[in-house]
């Protein structure tokens, strides 16, 4: 009974018709018809605003189970900056790497050096770049399948640096599998993961090349074994302070990955903004595409409030783990290493492109109208939208009356869905949601 | 060019900076609907949105009219306002008329008519002092 897309599936026995997730879907992907919910996946673009929404939990993200993770030889699992924020603060970064490698991992490798990596590429793309401005960043997978989408325009706006995590998976494949004498696939590369729609863009990435890394486990998912495994390693070593695996963490860069404005630090010198949350990047989208904005060089985009921080598949509350993510910066930037020697040493220019270019998304139109009976079509939508009472009350199972009329006119609906056009569709919603109540009653008194 | 098969009315007043830009955001969703290609659309947003703030910042009130033909985009201005004095001098980029209070806003570059004239195939203007400007640009849309 479940199926889905790459960041999400859908439980349908615990799916009540509550509609939440169609009026909150950023690209109106979602549609409640004939009491099932439906998703196209084609308008899909991976937020999991859908998860975070659902009232009753039937909504999940797609995420690998551990036993997936048996087939690797050597497990290196590449954290997100976000994990080291979800703990309470008496546990250290230490204590977190040490607690992944006592859970099974063979070895723990963060994206300090990487993220100065994909700084330093950005600037250097910047640099030489003479297109359109601004430029976006890339780090966000949601916000570059919201371009591919709805903005097909800006595409080549979008830098095209792989994000730190990929750069990252390259590596750990190189570096262990020569060292061990593995093959490189028998080296796995595991991300852990702060939202589903990174899970996603390594099944899929946006632009249709496959990713470096091989799986993704979400931060919620692997907590509770985390947390317990840290707790032992600590009851172990005592009051020692744990010998580090190598000489990671050093980077403050790479903690402010995580966060909105993170991108800043590398950028000191270029005319920068940063926005997060879709409704506000589809906001300064629409004025990008308009020509309104016209002096800014930079454009970080993040889906999530805050930041990555604010991925719906981390376990503490988002402004709590920020006040803890500083204060974790804080005390790795007095250990902080000459970057321009680390830089000098490992960077490559014009190494870190992005496998493939992006393109938009194809949403593919199953007859192909001339501009004349698409016009006709237009008018016509036009018309029965005049009709509609205009207040979005979803009943429909369409998360607007435009967005209604749009299916009506592409023959996806029938006008007498609309619960003020046919008493008969007001009847049927009145007998299933009355089932509904009766049946929480009866649970209720269980 | 031949007949319209599609026409738009929009109202824009003058100094209304809260909804500045709204005329060019319904034009630009409605050839989405139509099936207009991406470049076509965001040649038509620069030039519309140029247009309504034109209107904005140096009119009292105008309309915008959105007319699709079957080989073209014709987006057409009219405003009330106190005209162009010198529409060659207008023409040129970085020239603007704009009142400090507009500058302060960030307006006024100068670069509002020239935009338009870039993204259209065919640009019309002709303006009345005291009266109030006329606008005519055409985008071809089969041609791209």
């Amino acid at each position: 009974m479940i199926d889905g897309l790459y960041a999400i599936e859908i439980d349908h026995e615990k799916c009540k018709g509550r509609l939440a997730c169609i009026r909150i879907c950023p690209t109106q992907a979602m549609r409640y018809r004939k009491s099932r919910l439906e998703i196209n996946p084609v308008l899909c673009i991976d937020c999991g605003d859908c998860i975070t929404e659902c009232p009753e939990g039937a909504i999940r993200a797609r995420t690998d189970p551990w036993d997936t993770l048996k087939r690797f030889k050597f497990k290196v699992a590449i954290v997100s900056p976000v994990l080291f924020s979800q703990f309470p603060r008496t546990i250290t970064p230490y204590d977190i790497v040490h607690g992944l490698l006592a859970m099974g991992f063979d070895a723990v490798y963060d994206l300090s050096l990487e993220s100065e990596i994909y700084f330093k590429a950005v600037k250097d793309y910047l640099e030489e770049y003479d297109g359109p401005l601004p430029l976006i960043s890339s780090n966000c997978p949601v916000v570059i399948r919201l371009i591919q989408v709805s903005y097909p325009n800006m595409v080549e706006q979008v830098t095209p640096i792989q994000p730190p995590r990929d750069i990252a998976a390259r590596t750990v494949k190189k570096k262990y599998s020569e060292r061990f004498g593995l093959k490189e696939t028998e080296v796995g590369a595991i991300y852990i993961s702060p939202c589903p729609a990174k899970i996603a863009a390594i099944k899929a990435p946006a632009e249709h090349a496959a990713s470096y890394l091989d799986l993704a486990l979400g931060i919620r998912d692997i907590y509770n074994p985390l947390l317990l495994a840290i707790t032992k390693v600590k009851g172990a070593s005592g009051a020692e302070k744990p010998v580090l695996p190598r000489d990671e963490l050093r980077s403050m860069l790479y903690l402010n990955l995580a966060i909105t404005g993170g991108l800043s630090h590398a950028l000191q010198q270029k005319r920068f903004i940063s926005v997060a949350q879709l409704p506000n990047i589809e906001n300064i989208f629409g004025d990008i595409e308009k020509g309104k904005i016209k002096n800014i060089d930079f454009l970080e985009c993040f889906s999530c409030t805050g930041g990555c921080i604010g991925g719906s598949l981390t376990v503490d509350n988002r402004f709590v783990a920020l006040s803890k993510l500083q204060k974790v910066i804080e005390f790795i930037e007095r250990e902080k290493r000459n970057v321009d020697e680390i830089m000098d040493e490992h960077y490559q220019k014009g190494a870190y492109f992005l496998e493939k270019p992006l393109k938009p998304r194809e949403i593919v139109h199953t007859e192909s109208l001339s501009i004349i009976e698409q016009i006709e079509r237009v008018k016509k939508r036009e018309d029965f939208f005049r009709k509609l009472p205009d207040i979005n009350c979803s009943l429909c199972g369409a998360p607007t009356c435009e967005a209604f009329a749009t299916d009506v006119t592409n023959g996806t609906a029938e006008p007498e869905d609309c619960v003020l056009m046919s008493d008969r569709k007001m009847k049927e919603l009145r007998e299933f949601y009355r089932k509904q109540v009766e049946q929480k009653k009866k649970k209720s008194e269980e | 060019m031949g007949e319209a098969l599609y026409q738009k009315e929009f109202i824009v007043s003058g100094g209304d900076f809260d909804r500045a830009g709204e005329v060019s955001t319904a034009i630009k969703s409605i050839l989405k609907s139509a099936g207009i290609s991406n470049p076509i659309i965001r040649r038509v947003a620069i030039a519309s949105y140029e247009t309504e703030m034109n209107v904005v910042i140096h009119a009292y009130n105008g309309k915008i009219d959105l007319i699709l033909t079957p080989d073209s985009v014709i987006i057409e201005c009219t405003d009330v306002g106190p005209g162009i004095e010198n529409i060659d001098l207008a023409m040129q980029e970085g020239y603007s008329t704009a009142s400090d209070e507009m500058r302060e806003l960030g307006f006024g570059a100068g670069m509002g008519l020239p935009n338009i004239k870039r993204s259209s195939d065919n640009f019309e203007i002709d303006s009345e002092i005291n009266k109030g400007t006329h606008v005519k640009i055409t985008i071809h849309h089969t041609t791209a």
